[in-house]
C-alpha cells in the first residue's frame, strides 16, 4: 500500500504520533474519543487492509471489553446507584468511565498500529541515532521484539515438530512440559539475539562520533507547509485542552463543558489532526487520477 | 564473549529476583516476630502503656489471650466485675475512665521496659483482639440481660465542617453539600446482636439511597469509610475525611470493629483537619504521647 503520509520527512511522522498519542491518551472527553477512533481506525485499515484490522480487532474488543467491565466493579464513585457489589455500589458513571476507558485502550493499540507501519526503525534511527544512539536503538529493538518473537515461536515450534516432539500431545503434564522447553528456548535465543544485535551495531560503529550514515530523507518543501499545519492543529488543540475545552467531568455526575464557538473550533482542528495521513493521501490519489 | 555477556546477563537477572524473594522473606519474618512478640509481651507492654484509649484495649487483650491466667489474679477479676458491670449501664465513656483507673493501678506493677517500637507494634496487634474480647464479654453479658428485646441505636452522618472550609473543596464536588452539611439527620436504626458500627452505616445509607464507599483493610481488620454522598477523603485538602463518633467520643479504631451497644449514638462527621475541627484533637494529640 502506497503511503503519502509516511514518505514525508520522518521529523514529521514523528512529531504526528507524538500529538495523535499523546492527545489520544489524556483526552477523555467523548467527542475527541470518537473523533480519534475514528481518525486512528480509519488510517489502520488504510495501512494495514481489512483483514488484517479485523483479526487485530477481535483480539482488542475483548481487551477493551474487559477494562470497561473492571472499571465498575473497582471504582464506586458517582451518584447514580444502580445496584451494590457486597455493599459497595454499582454507579452508572464509574460504567462511563470504563467505556470511555475502554475507547481510549482501543485508539491508543489503533494508533500504535499506525505508527509501527509509518515509523520504520530506520527513520526512528536516523531522527534520534545522532543524539541518542543508545535510546533509538533499545526502542527500535523493543518495538520490533513482539514481531521478531513470534516470528521465531512459529519457526521453534515447527522445528520441534520436525524432530517429532509435536504439542499435540494428549496429556496435559506433557503438554507443559513441552511448553516450558520452548518457552526456554525462546528466553535463550531473545538474550542472545539482543546481545548480537548490540554486538553488531557496536562493530559498525554505531554511536561513534565521526560516523556518517546513509540516508534519503530530505526536509522538502512540502515539508515546510505540512509542519506549519501540524503545528497550526497542535496548537489549537491545546489552547483548547488549556482553556478546558477538552475537559469532560465524569464524577460526581456526568457534566459536559457547554458546546460554544470555541469548543467547536477545537472539535475541528482535531478532527483535522486525525484524518490528516488520510487526507493527503485522499489529495494524492485525486491529483493522480487527473493527471492520468 | 556473547557466552560470557549472556551469563552476566542472565546472572543479573537471578540476583534481581533473588533480592525480591529476600526482601518479601524478611518482610514475613518481621511480621512473625511482631505477632509473637504480641503474644508473649503482652503483659509487659501492658504495664508500658500509659495512654487511656489503647490501654483500654490491651486489657482487653490480655483478657482473652491468657484467660486462665487470668482467673488466678484477683484484681483482673475484679476488673471483669467492673467491665461487665459499666457494660450494664451502657456508658462508654465512664468505662474508658474506670478502665483508665484501673490500668493506672496496674502500671505500678509494671517491671518490665521496653523499646518503643515493640510497644507499637504490640499495640496495633493488640487494637483487633481487644475488640473480639470485648464482643465477647458484651455478648456474655447482654444475652442474659435482655435477648428479645428490640435494640436501637442513632445515626446522623454530616459534612457541616466543608461549609467552613469551602475555598478548599474539590471544585467539583459543591453541588454534593446539602444546605446545613447535614447528609442524613439523626434516626433511630435497629440492630441485631453483634452488629458493628459499619454494619449499620451500611444498611442506612442503602436504605436512603445514599451513596458510600469502603475498603477493607487486612492490616487492621477493619474497614475504612472512603466516601459518603461521593465525598471522598481529601476532597477538602489533604487533611480530610470521614470520622466516627459514638456518645461523643472517637474511638480510635476502625467501625467494623466497634460492636453497637444499645443506645448508642453514632455520628459520621466530616472532618478538614483530621479530626481537630470536630473535636477528636484531643483523643489524638493523647494518643500521640
Amino acid at each position: 500500500m502506497r503511503d503519502t503520509f509516511g514518505s514525508y520527512h520522518p521529523s514529521l511522522n514523528f512529531l504526528y504520533f507524538l500529538a495523535v498519542i499523546g492527545f489520544g491518551m489524556f483526552l477523555m472527553h467523548p467527542i475527541f474519543l470518537s473523533i480519534s477512533l475514528v481518525g486512528s481506525l480509519s488510517y489502520a485499515i488504510y495501512l494495514e487492509g481489512t483483514k488484517a484490522i479485523g483479526k487485530q480487532l477481535l483480539y482488542s474488543i475483548p481487551l477493551c471489553i474487559l477494562v470497561g467491565v473492571i472499571n465498575p466493579l473497582f471504582n464506586h464513585e458517582g451518584i447514580t446507584i444502580l445496584t451494590y457489589i457486597g455493599d459497595n455500589p454499582l454507579t452508572l458513571e464509574s460504567i462511563y468511565y470504563g467505556i470511555a476507558m475502554a475507547v481510549l485502550f482501543m485508539n491508543i493499540i489503533l494508533w500504535f498500529k499506525c505508527y509501527s507501519y509509518v515509523m520504520t526503525s530506520d527513520k526512528l534511527i536516523y531522527l534520534l541515532g545522532r543524539k541518542l544512539p543508545t535510546l533509538a536503538l533499545i526502542f527500535s529493538m523493543t518495538l520490533r521484539f513482539v514481531p521478531l518473537f513470534k516470528k521465531q515461536f512459529k519457526k521453534v515450534m515447527r522445528a520441534q515438530e520436525g524432530i517429532g516432539n509435536s504439542s499435540r500431545k494428549k496429556n496435559i503434564l506433557a503438554r507443559i512440559k513441552w511448553a516450558m522447553k520452548v518457552l526456554s528456548i525462546m528466553v535463550t535465543w531473545i538474550l542472545e539475539n539482543a546481545i548480537d544485535t548490540a554486538d553488531s551495531m557496536n562493530s559498525r560503529g554505531y554511536g561513534l562520533k565521526g560516523r556518517s550514515s546513509f540516508s534519503l530523507y530530505f526536509f522538502q518543501r512540502r515539508d515546510a507547509k505540512l509542519l506549519i499545519g501540524l503545528v497550526l492543529l497542535v496548537g489549537s488543540v491545546l489552547t483548547g485542552v488549556l482553556n478546558g475545552q477538552t475537559y469532560m467531568r465524569y464524577f460526581p455526575s456526568v457534566k459536559l463543558q457547554p458546546t460554544t464557538v470555541q469548543s467547536i473550533a477545537v472539535y475541528i482542528a482535531y478532527g483535522v489532526l486525525c484524518i490528516l495521513p488520510l487526507g493527503l493521501q485522499m489529495v494524492e490519489d485525486i491529483k493522480w487520477h487527473y493527471l492520468k | 564473549m556473547r557466552l560470557k555477556n549472556k551469563k552476566i546477563i542472565v546472572g543479573c537477572l537471578l540476583v534481581t529476583c533473588l533480592v525480591g524473594c529476600n526482601r518479601q522473606v524478611e518482610k514475613q519474618q518481621e511480621n512473625g516476630s511482631s505477632t509473637v512478640a504480641t503474644a508473649e509481651n503482652n503483659q509487659v507492654a501492658q504495664s508500658e502503656l500509659g495512654n487511656e484509649e489503647v490501654s483500654d484495649d490491651t486489657m482487653a487483650t490480655q483478657e482473652k489471650v491468657s484467660e486462665s491466667t487470668f482467673k488466678k489474679e484477683a484484681e483482673q477479676i475484679d476488673l471483669q466485675d467492673q467491665t461487665a458491670s459499666l457494660v450494664e449501664s451502657q456508658t462508654p465513656s465512664g468505662l474508658v475512665d474506670s478502665k483508665k483507673e484501673s490500668v493506672e493501678a496496674k502500671n505500678i506493677e509494671g517491671k518490665v521496659a521496653q523499646s518503643e517500637a515493640i510497644q507499637d507494634k504490640v499495640v496495633q496487634d493488640s487494637l483487633t483482639q481487644a475488640k473480639v474480647n470485648a464482643e465477647e464479654v458484651k455478648n456474655k453479658d447482654t444475652v442474659v440481660k435482655d435477648t428479645k428485646e428490640q435494640q436501637t441505636v442513632t445515626l446522623s452522618v454530616s459534612c457541616s465542617t466543608i461549609l467552613n472550609n469551602k475555598e478548599s473543596l474539590n471544585p467539583d464536588k459543591v453541588e454534593l453539600i446539602p444546605d446545613k452539611g447535614i447528609i442524613l439527620s439523626a434516626e433511630e436504626l435497629t440492630y441485631t446482636e453483634g452488629e458493628t458500627v459499619f454494619d449499620v452505616l451500611v444498611r442506612a445509607t442503602k436504605n436512603h439511597k445514599i451513596h458510600m464507599e469502603y475498603t477493607g483493610s487486612d492490616v487492621y481488620k477493619t474497614n475504612y469509610i472512603e466516601g459518603i454522598n461521593n465525598l471522598y477523603e481529601f476532597d477538602c485538602g489533604p487533611l480530610s475525611g470521614w470520622m466516627y463518633r459514638v456518645n461523643g467520643v472517637f474511638p480510635n479504631y476502625g467501625c467494623s470493629n466497634y460492636v453497637l451497644e444499645k443506645g448508642d449514638v453514632i455520628e459520621w462527621v466530616y472532618t478538614c483537619d483530621l479530626g481537630k475541627d470536630v473535636g477528636a484533637g484531643e483523643v489524638l494529640q493523647e494518643s500521640d504521647k
